[in-house]
């Protein structure tokens, strides 16, 4: 009885001192069973702080109605030839800003008020296809694929701050529609997203 | 019965610990002949899956291999990892476990979430991935996350300190010295080096500034980000004014005929973390008895000499990262609190082998003394960390002609690379893990 006694006390320090070192810091990416389901695209989404797919969407359903309202664009006699170059990430993540791009280039293309010319990362493809089906370069044509009216570019920049207790997450989306003949900024917008993450008191 | 149940006990928690590969056969499988058998083997081990320092270690590997992807692959489970612990509750059970059990029962009962240095170095390793797969816009997102990281670290150290003066106190009271390093420690020396002591902190190292500043260059984002590569650059030469030795190319564009070359060279494997036993004077009734201290195996596979030339040129690149002494600066710290925390584990124990000694005689004492220093040999030496973090880094910056060879004398050999023909620049990785086992890539741009 002594020594049951004795291991018990033993095995509880044991115990103890097993579950202190195993504890892991596990991010939750292994050895949990997957359940698939369909869920709403346009659903607000608040897992992490970090740019998610409701910051995409608000901002470029923003951004697309701003430009779209822009007399550049509304009060175009024909709908003006547009070129997205990228939009800079100079956040601390890594946000796929193509998508951006795709998303606004999709909206603006669907208000018929602008036409777009292969972007950048395009235009080697677009010139390959070109060279399949004519054999002298035909420098007017080339001239009207590249020349365009206006070219959209745009940064994604980030603040984040951060306390004991709390993570402040603040984003800026901004766009410029710009005249790459005269270099002239015609329209300019943003989008601002605040996200503040509060840690809980008490948790496992 | 009563041994029956010591085996089962072992036995279960020697199988909570097993990883296939021990801190000595990592570090030692890193030769050209047992690389590739070693990162097998850490790929395959899935043990420690949810361990910060298996995948920052295994991250490290397929870095040094080539494999870029999966190297950023592994990081973001590192990161993911980092990023629960440093969003825990603010009273978090697991925090609170780990606490009590390396107060009372044996440091290697923490879970290790690296030092601030290794939080940093994370992402700059990472940012060399980025730029190895030509993304150099998501390079200079690991840059401003290497960054952001020391924040929360600032905060954690703070609570470090805090917890050094409290855990002192109770040292005190309990009549228990914690004022003085004991001499047969075996980082003491280096714990009161002037070199150690008069490093500028223990989390930023001007490799990371340097490469920050070279990333903003090359991406050519450094004007909309406000000038952030100036800054980087101020930092970097704050820490080590032997930067400026390193920046030898103009910021605008070379000639047609000319390119940038950035040769940045990663050598040996930094100190890895582990657990001393010393005997110490600290405990009046024992007289004499065994603290836990952290300590550090030294670095390995390390440069001695270093030199890259280009035709007539010749060039010494100084060391910029040195990871053992950021290390040693940080155990340096950390070590008042480290000293007072092994004395209220000493201290524990003795008190716990004295009530069981009253109650179940000398061999319930002797047993229960016996059981800590059993436990605590066993949550050692399941404690690792970040074990082939690099030792050294060095980072070169100039122009040179395209098409043109350069030489990279790396202690008594020496590689060679012929530069692009085309394009602005260029940027080379030097991977030293070992005298035979060295790789050299690069990323144009």
């Amino acid at each position: 009885m002594k020594y049951l006694s004795l291991s018990v006390a033993l095995a509880s320090v044991l115990i103890l001192a097993t579950g202190c070192s195993s504890t892991k810091g596990g991010a939750g990416m292994v050895g949990y069973d997957s359940n698939v389901k369909y869920g709403d695209a346009k659903a607000v989404e608040t897992l992490t702080d970090a740019f998610g797919s409701t910051d995409l969407q608000s901002s470029a359903e923003t951004l697309t109605q701003s430009l779209l309202q822009s007399r550049y664009i509304a009060s175009a006699a024909q709908p003006p030839k547009v070129r997205l170059r990228s939009v800079n990430n100079l956040t601390y993540e890594h946000i796929d800003t193509k998508a951006i791009t795709d998303k606004i280039r999709i909206k603006l293309l669907k208000s018929g008020q602008v036409r777009f010319l292969a972007d950048k990362a395009n235009l080697g493809e677009v010139y390959d296809e070109r060279n399949l089906t004519t054999t002298v370069t035909d420098n007017k044509n080339i001239k009207l694929m590249t020349d365009a009216d206006y070219v959209i570019t745009g940064n994604v920049r980030s603040i984040k701050k951060a306390s004991d207790d709390v993570k402040d997450v603040y984003y800026n989306i901004s766009l410029e529609l710009v005249n790459p003949q005269t270099g002239e900024i015609v329209w300019a917008d943003e989008k601002e997203i605040r996200k503040v993450t509060s840690k809980s008191t008490v948790g496992w | 019965m009563f041994r029956f149940f010591i085996a089962a006990v072992i036995t279960l928690y020697t199988s909570l610990h097993a990883a296939v590969l021990s801190t000595e056969q990592l570090r030692g499988g890193l030769s050209a002949q047992t690389f590739d058998k070693t990162l097998a083997s850490l790929c395959a081990d899935t043990s420690d899956d949810d361990e910060y320092w298996y995948w920052l270690n295994l991250a490290r590997l397929q870095q040094a291999n080539g494999d870029y992807n999966s190297s950023i692959a592994s990081f973001e489970k590192a990161y993911a990892i980092l990023d629960e612990y440093e969003n825990r509750a603010t009273i978090s059970v697991r925090n609170i476990g780990s606490f009590v059990g390396s107060s009372l029962l044996s440091k290697g009962s923490e879970t290790y979430f690296g030092k601030g240095y290794e939080r940093a170095l994370m992402h700059t390793l990472n940012a060399i991935n980025y730029i190895m797969l030509r993304k150099v816009e998501g390079a200079a997102v690991e840059m401003r996350r290497m960054e952001q990281r020391q924040e929360f670290w600032l905060i954690e150290s703070d609570e470090k300190i805090k917890q050094a003066a409290k855990d002192k106190a109770t040292a005190a009271a309990r009549d228990t010295s914690t004022d003085t390093v004991p001499t047969n420690y075996s980082m003491a020396a280096l714990l009161n080096s002037p070199d150690i002591r008069n490093l500028l902190n223990n989390y930023q190292d001007p490799f990371s500034y340097t490469l920050g500043y070279i990333i903003s260059e090359i991406s050519g984002l450094s004007d909309a980000t406000g000038d952030e590569g100036s800054v980087f650059l101020k930092r970097a030469i704050a820490l080590n004014p032997n930067v400026t030795k390193t920046i030898n190319s103009s910021k605008t564009s070379v000639s047609p005929e000319k390119l940038h070359v950035n040769i940045v060279v990663l050598s040996g494997i930094a100190p890895a973390m582990k657990i001393e036993k010393i005997r110490f004077p600290i405990f009046h009734a024992a007289e004499y008895t065994s603290i836990d201290l952290p300590s550090y195996t030294p670095p390995g596979n390390d440069l001695n000499r270093l030199t890259i030339a280009n035709g007539p040129r010749t060039f010494t690149p100084p060391r910029l990262l040195k990871s053992d002494m950021m290390a040693y600066k940080t155990l340096s710290d950390e070590f008042p609190g480290e000293l007072a925390k092994a004395a209220v584990r000493a201290t524990t124990k003795g008190i716990a082998a004295k009530q069981a000694n009253d109650h179940f005689g000398d061999l319930g004492g002797l047993l229960t003394s016996l059981f800590f220093d059993l436990g605590s040999s066993i949550a050692d030496s399941g404690f690792r960390n970040w074990e082939t973090l690099p030792n050294s880094g060095y980072l070169m910056n100039f122009e040179a002609k395209k098409g043109e060879t350069i030489s990279i004398i790396l202690n008594d050999r020496q590689e060679s690379f012929t530069l692009p023909k085309t394009g602005k620049g260029v940027f080379i990785l030097v991977s030293y893990l070992t005298h035979d086992n060295i790789r050299i890539d690069y990323a144009d741009y």
